[in-house]
């Protein structure tokens, strides 16, 4: 996040919309991250496979992060933003990926 | 560590409110987690007085199988074969009658050989209170199903992720002067506040491991529906599905005694602890469980490998410590960063109190908001407690305080339920204790009912050493002077903390101005 010292303080003007982009948008990038480090590391869709059952604890923590630091966006319209932008190129790679894997 | 003021005052209103939302349930969470680090021995403890079939030597065990399968042919679809039987499985051979396992374990066959040979068995259920417990933890204290369970428990790792980011950020720039400020001296709410963050920072990396693994353990169902579609369908071996086990044809499965000499070549570093048979369409698989006191383990109960029961052969060696893959051996340390199960003994206590820590660590913090709310409160003139305060006041004495002596009281009666305590039984008792700590706290207000509540549980906790040594007197059991003089001192602190005028106020009970 930027430190812009000329910018108005943060405060919890905003904080549900933040905290919304968060819960939505953090959970759909979780799940993103999720499937473009799966089809990196080859990880199959067999619960017995060690790949698949690693990565299966690596969203939890990843969207409760970006919950978390949700709040230090400067409006609710940047976190929506931000976190649509980071959505949309991580969804456009995990997409490129599968097709190129497949 | 320079963190700009406006965000660190951002994040002190953020962790005091995420704080208050999941303290309640975090604390049931925690203190009854913390419990669960006794599992076993618990469990050992509530079935003394059992009488059940004598276990066998290693070389009857085959006859013994044999015996069993004529008397009741449904036992050969899975049943276990126990070499190291203690007090919880003192039989040799034990099997379900129903595959239920709702409430924890289902009911349960043990079959031993007396002196002329023939077959003895004895029907019982093992003791489920501490599978309650378990639940109690993983449902963080509401009696929902698992459905709900999760969507619950996923909401409160998510709070309590929020709650430990955002105090980790206030509390980083003065890290090094507030730390060792144990200001003794200044008021009462001073000492609170310091003491608050020397627990919370001295505890911070069990409490990043546990947020991390509560979010990954709530999620698990939806992340696996996901992977599903996420990942692409597995490539086809067919000499790794099918081909090994497709040989045995008519062939009998070896011995008991030839599995654990087989399994012995194999894994000359372990030691079989028991056999868990299971099988499918006619065909038999076998487990091998072992434990291993101070490896790094998946469950308390200890890992496991799969064999062919054909030929002796290990399939599988995933979670079989010390032959497993670096990759699995990754995956076990989540698993066992979670249940303490590494290291043995020490860890295990170091986990319980840790986990009884981060119970007080949500107790604090909820005095903490309730303090600094009544303060502004006063300021703006209000001479008694507003609707919201009175609230959260009795919330946290009773459910907190409630919690404690809930589960003292479900380990006092332990031993004297019918088999060790049925789910329901101890689950009903474990919320009508809850309740009437809680109707006590309405009734005398939150502030005034922690002396109150405080010797009831210490009175509850100090029934349990009384339980222990009256079941002694009456049935000739052993004593067990470990859990007698924890819980004994555990009970006094509680009475003191209740009694005194001194500790009852550090308790909470004048946290005021």
């Amino acid at each position: 996040m930027k430190t812009d010292v000329q910018q108005k303080p943060l405060d919890g003007s905003g904080w549900l919309g933040k905290v919304m982009a968060g819960l939505v948008l953090g959970a759909a990038l979780a799940c993103g991250l999720l499937g473009v480090l799966g089809l990196l590391f080859h990880a199959d869709a067999q619960f017995k496979t060690v790949t698949s059952q690693l990565l299966r604890w690596f969203p939890g923590p990843v969207w409760g992060l970006l919950v978390a630091f949700s709040f230090l966006f400067r409006s609710s319209r940047q976190a929506w933003l931000v976190l649509a932008l980071l959505n949309g190129s991580v969804w456009a790679l995990f997409f490129f990926l599968h097709a190129l894997m497949a | 560590m320079k963190i700009r003021g406006d965000i660190i005052r951002l994040y002190r209103n953020v962790h005091s409110w995420a704080g208050i939302m999941a303290g309640l349930f975090l604390f049931i969470a925690f203190y009854a987690g913390g419990m669960t680090m006794f599992e076993l021995p618990l469990e050992n403890w509530a079935s003394q007085t059992s009488t059940l079939p004598a276990p066998v030597p290693v070389q009857s065990l085959s006859e013994l199988v044999q015996k069993a399968r004529a008397s009741d042919p449904s036992m050969a679809t899975a049943y276990t074969l126990v070499l190291h039987p203690d007090a919880a499985t003192p039989s040799s051979l034990m099997w379900t009658t129903s595959s239920e396992k709702e409430h924890g374990p289902a009911r349960t066959i043990y079959a031993g050989l007396d002196p002329d040979g023939r077959l003895v068995t004895r029907t019982r259920t093992p003791s489920q209170a501490m599978y309650f417990l378990n639940i109690l933890h993983q449902r963080i204290g509401l009696p929902l199903n698992r459905e709900y369970g999760r969507l619950v428990m996923g909401i409160v790792a998510l709070l309590y992720a929020v709650a430990l980011v955002s105090g980790t950020i206030v509390l980083l720039p003065s890290l090094v002067r507030n730390l060792f400020a144990l200001r003794m001296t200044e008021t009462l709410r001073r000492v609170w506040l310091d003491f608050h963050t020397l627990l919370g920072v001295c505890s911070l990396p069990f409490h990043i491991v546990m947020a991390a693994s509560a979010a990954g353990f709530a999620f698990q169902q939806p992340i696996m529906a996901l992977e599903k579609t996420l990942f692409l369908p597995a490539a086809v071996h067919p000499s790794a599905k099918g081909g090994v086990h497709s040989d045995h044809g008519s062939q009998l499965p070896l011995e008991p005694m030839a599995i654990v000499e087989a399994f012995n070549r194999q894994a000359p570093d372990l030691e079989a602890d028991a056999l868990v048979y299971s099988s499918r369409g006619g065909k038999l698989s076998l487990r091998v469980m072992v434990q291993s006191k101070a490896q790094i383990v998946r469950r308390p109960e200890g890992g496991y490998a799969d064999m062919n029961p054909y030929t002796g052969r290990l399939i599988a060696t995933d979670f079989l410590p010390n032959h497993q893959t670096s990759a699995f051996q990754a995956l076990t340390l989540i698993y066992a960063l979670h249940f303490g199960t590494y290291g043995g003994w020490l860890v295990r206590w170091t986990y319980a109190v840790l986990g009884f820590g981060g119970a007080f660590l949500f107790y604090s913090g909820n005095q903490l908001w309730l303090s600094a709310r009544r303060r502004r409160e006063r300021s703006e003139g209000l001479t008694a407690d507003s609707f919201g305060t009175r609230c959260l006041s009795v919330l946290t004495a009773g459910c907190m305080i409630g919690c404690v002596s809930g589960i003292s009281a479900v380990l006092a009666a332990m031993p004297f339920l019918p088999e060790g305590g049925h789910y329901q039984t101890v689950e009903a008792l474990f919320y009508a204790v809850l309740l009437v700590c809680l109707l006590v706290a309405m009734c005398l207000g939150g502030t005034r009912s922690i002396g109150s509540l405080l010797c009831l549980a210490g009175l509850l906790t100090l029934l349990i050493p009384i339980t222990d040594m009256a079941r002694s007197l009456t049935s000739g059991s052993v004593l067990h002077p470990g859990l007698e003089s924890v819980t004994l001192l555990y009970g006094i602190a509680l009475m003191v903390l209740a009694f005194k005028k001194r500790p009852r106020q550090i308790m909470g009970a004048a946290l005021t101005v």
